[in-house]
């Protein structure tokens, strides 16, 4: 909680008009500044920003209202008023009604001897100020001949030299060159650091929106709104009264949220170049560089990442199975196993006190180990949510490894699904034409679970009109393949998982006794019904394939 | 920016000392002026012209073209003295206007050669000053010569807004220009009161505005700014004394001895 010390200026329901009362610059204008903030002051020409900061120097004296530096009133007496502006500085927008003297150095001595100093302590910062603010090349010209940057550096340094507490920057970077605006903002982040309140008049929304620490919204000589860049920038009503456009940034970054391209819970980009990590990181990338330099040998491994199975039957001829096969295309490699169903792993452990890593218990093993490389395979079929959260896991440990690559999931690319469907088939040599295949798998509401639907279509184009595929918790669901089977009138069905283990799914959703499984429903219907319980993970066809993804990951 | 201004920033002698220039543009002014000797002019403008362009990098021409800027006033002054109408002829020249005689004397001749060979030298030295030594340079030597700070300060300020009042009638100027403002006679002069007109009301306008800005930097009635001086070279002291001192002399001898 900050407390009243850290304002350092506060204005008080200032009026003040330049003719009289006809019209007001300022119209009950009130604001509080903390000290050491970085703080833009935006609105229309007109809105009172300029009014105001020339009552901050004390130059405008308001006709009511009150204004109080570390928060004392402002005394408008000679000495008060010596005292407020050797501490508030402001560089006014146009050099030329700033420079008095044709010689830099006479005009930047002036500031600092008006301060009382001795002429050596003088000679000694405006060489200092000088040189950070790089005027040397120019420090011998005549102030009629620079450039306008060049005379903008120079209003800074009038300023810079007498060492204020409060900057005011009325639209330094207006009518200077990208360099010279750059150089501006660059001196600008150097005060802020030395501890400076900068108080700047901008119309860049842009610059202000990514430099800000609050944003004044000036409106009819009142602050309309203020708060953070992205609390005022994203008040569109606000931004609309006061001839103000959000910021390229949010504008893009709000375009892509409703595309669909971005997630809109990611935090607003404060910049271009996190929008562009945010876009960057959507790119599904197999391979991520770390960020650990490579100083050691080598020494690499594969993580074998399955959902799990508390089915010891299963789990032998599927996951023991693939891995085997990893571990013999790979011999070299170390291979560690993780599962990413946290109750499988507790069911597991209390029940043979066997104890399968998660994720990141075996990326910790890895890193343990003193593996700089990781391969990564997934035993998943779909690229769903599953596949993410592993991702994500794993690549929480990106700054200790030399590399991470990840194979894909079982059905990613379309070689894929044929390599699926040659698989399946091979499985089934014996599948007659008036027999019906019913594969199950198991669903998601992840946006990939429309392969299911694909597949099936697959299936039929490639000329295998009785294989059917759907799944237990998203669609195709039973109904419809129910309507489909029965449109084909096969003499017999039967039902097999499209899961990689033949574990609870398989054992009671399809091939169970209650009657809302497959295998009682299809039976209801009148069909002859036979189960083969066999896991995806028991076709040597999907092994060789989750195998060939392991090798195009590491040869990434 | 003007020409005088830009040459005397760029001059190879700019940095040099700006008292010493100044002691020996105005020594030399003093006896040139007081010598009243065509001899002594002719030392102080070859002098003068020798450091300007030789030492300071002025080009020639552009020497000789500044001096021809006073040249044709002087010799437009000197013809009435040089020139008498009489009833006799005198001993130079004479051309008969009837009865009446377009006559000179050699001596007026000479009186008038002096006169403007005088005159052109003590420019040369004042040109030899600004052509080397910077305005804010100068000021900072009268300041040291104790002049009334109120003088100063008002040069200061004036010099500064030549530039700035130049820029703003050159900008107006040029978009007078632009749409035609100098058509012919008629809207040139209408263009150019207009312009008169805004600049004296810019003028007022920039200065209140400097003149906040500076408040705003603590100015109380008085303009504190530091110079940066050279130092001064024994070397350089030590030929203007031997320079003056011997024109001097010989500017002594040419009056009463000669």
């Amino acid at each position: 909680m900050r407390t009243n010390d850290d304002i350092i200026l506060k204005a008080e329901d200032l009026y003040f008009s330049y003719d009289g009362e006809a019209s007001h610059s300022l119209n009950g204008l009130s604001l509080e500044i903390r000290r050491g903030q970085k703080i833009a002051f935006m609105g229309a020409n007109g809105s009172g920003k300029s009014t105001f900061f020339l009552c901050c120097t004390g130059i405008h004296k308001p006709q009511s209202g009150t204004l109080y530096f570390h928060g004392k009133e402002i005394s408008y007496t000679k000495k008060g008023l010596l005292d407020l502006r050797s501490r508030v500085g402001i560089v006014f927008q146009d050099p030329d009604r700033q420079l008095f003297s044709a010689s830099v150095y006479q005009e930047i001595s002036f500031g600092i001897l008006n301060l009382g100093v001795s002429e050596d302590e003088a000679r000694r910062e405006v060489e200092h100020v000088i040189e950070t603010l790089e005027i040397t090349p120019f420090r011998h010209k005549p102030t009629h001949a620079l450039s306008g940057g060049q005379k903008k550096q120079v209003s800074i340094a009038d300023i810079l030299v007498m060492h204020p507490e409060i900057i005011i920057l009325d639209e330094p970077a207006a009518a200077l060159d990208p360099k010279h605006t750059a150089m501006v903002n660059q001196i600008v982040d150097q005060m802020t650091e030395n501890g400076i309140t900068v108080l700047m008049a901008t119309h860049d929304v842009n610059y202000a929106y990514q430099w800000a620490d609050e944003v004044m919204l000036f409106h009819e000589g009142k602050v309309l709104m203020h708060g953070t860049p992205s609390q005022v920038f994203g008040n569109q009503a606000a931004l609309h009264a006061t001839n103000l456009e959000k910021p390229a940034v949010l504008e893009l970054f709000e375009s892509l949220c409703k595309k669909g391209i971005l997630k809109a819970s990611l935090p607003l980009p404060k910049d271009l170049h996190t929008l562009e990590s945010y876009i960057a990181d959507i790119k599904t990338n197999p391979h991520y560089g770390g960020k650990k330099t490579l100083f050691t040998e080598t020494k690499k491994a594969i993580l074998a990442v399955s959902f799990g199975t508390s089915h010891n039957d299963t789990r032998e001829v599927t996951i023991d199975a693939i891995e085997r096969d990893m571990q013999n295309a790979f011999p070299d490699y170390k291979l560690y196993r993780a599962w990413t169903s946290k109750m499988i792993i507790k069911k597991l452990k209390s029940r043979d006190n066997i104890h399968v890593h998660t994720v990141k218990e075996a990326m910790e093993q890895i890193l343990a180990d003193g593996i700089t490389d990781v391969v990564v395979q997934p035993t998943h079929v779909i690229n769903g949510i599953e596949n993410d959260l592993m991702k994500e896991d794993v690549l929480s440990f990106r700054e200790n490894f030399h590399s991470i690559s990840f194979g894909a999931p079982l059905l990613t690319s379309e070689q894929d699904s044929l390599q699926v469907i040659q698989a399946v088939v091979e499985e089934f040599p014996d599948l007659k034409q008036e027999e019906a295949l019913v594969l199950m798998g198991h669903g998601t509401t992840h946006y990939a679970n429309s392969i299911y639907a694909a597949l099936d279509y697959t299936f039929k184009d490639k000329g295998h009109k009785n294989i059917f595929l759907g799944t237990v918790e998203a669609y195709p669901s039973m109904e419809t393949l129910m309507k489909m089977v029965k449109d084909y009138h096969p003499s017999k069905v039967i039902l097999a998982p499209f899961m990689i283990v033949a574990g609870d799914h398989a054992k009671n959703d399809m091939a169970g006794d209650d009657p809302d499984s497959w295998y009682s429903q299809f039976a209801a219907a009148g069909f002859e019904v036979e189960a083969a319980l066999k896991g995806l993970g028991e076709y040597p066809g999907i092994r060789r394939l989750l195998v060939e993804h392991l090798k195009a990951a590491d040869s990434e | 920016m003007m020409i005088i201004d830009k040459l005397c920033y760029n001059s190879r002698l700019r940095y040099e000392n700006a008292s010493e220039k100044f002691a020996f543009a105005m020594i030399t002014l003093f006896i040139c002026v007081m010598s009243r000797s065509i001899a002594v002019a002719c030392i102080v403008l070859s002098v003068t012209g020798i450091l300007t362009v030789c030492k300071g990098g002025i080009p020639v021409s552009r020497y000789l073209h500044f001096l021809t800027v006073p040249l044709a006033f002087l010799l437009m002054s000197t013809l009435a003295i040089m020139l008498h109408i009489r009833r006799t002829p005198m001993d130079f020249f004479a051309v008969p206007i009837g009865s009446w005689y377009l006559t000179s004397s050699v001596h007026s001749f000479l009186y008038a050669l002096q006169l403007i060979l005088t005159a052109l030298s003590a420019v040369s030295c004042l040109y030899f000053l600004s052509f080397t030594t910077p305005m804010p340079d100068i000021l900072e030597v009268l300041r040291k010569l104790r002049c009334p700070k109120l003088l100063i300060e008002l040069m200061l300020l004036i010099y500064r807004f030549i530039f700035v009042l130049l820029e703003t009638a050159s900008a107006i100027r040029t978009s007078q220009d632009c749409r035609l403002g100098n058509r012919d006679y008629k809207t040139a002069l209408k263009s150019f009161g207009m312009l008169g007109s805004i600049l004296m009301i810019r003028a007022v306008s920039r200065s209140n505005q400097l003149y906040d800005a500076m408040e705003a930097r603590c100015y109380d009635g008085t303009i504190r700014i530091l110079s940066e001086n050279r130092p001064l070279k024994k070397k350089v002291i030590a030929a203007i004394i031997l320079f003056d001192t011997a024109l001097f002399v010989f500017s002594l001898w040419r009056r009463f001895f000669l």
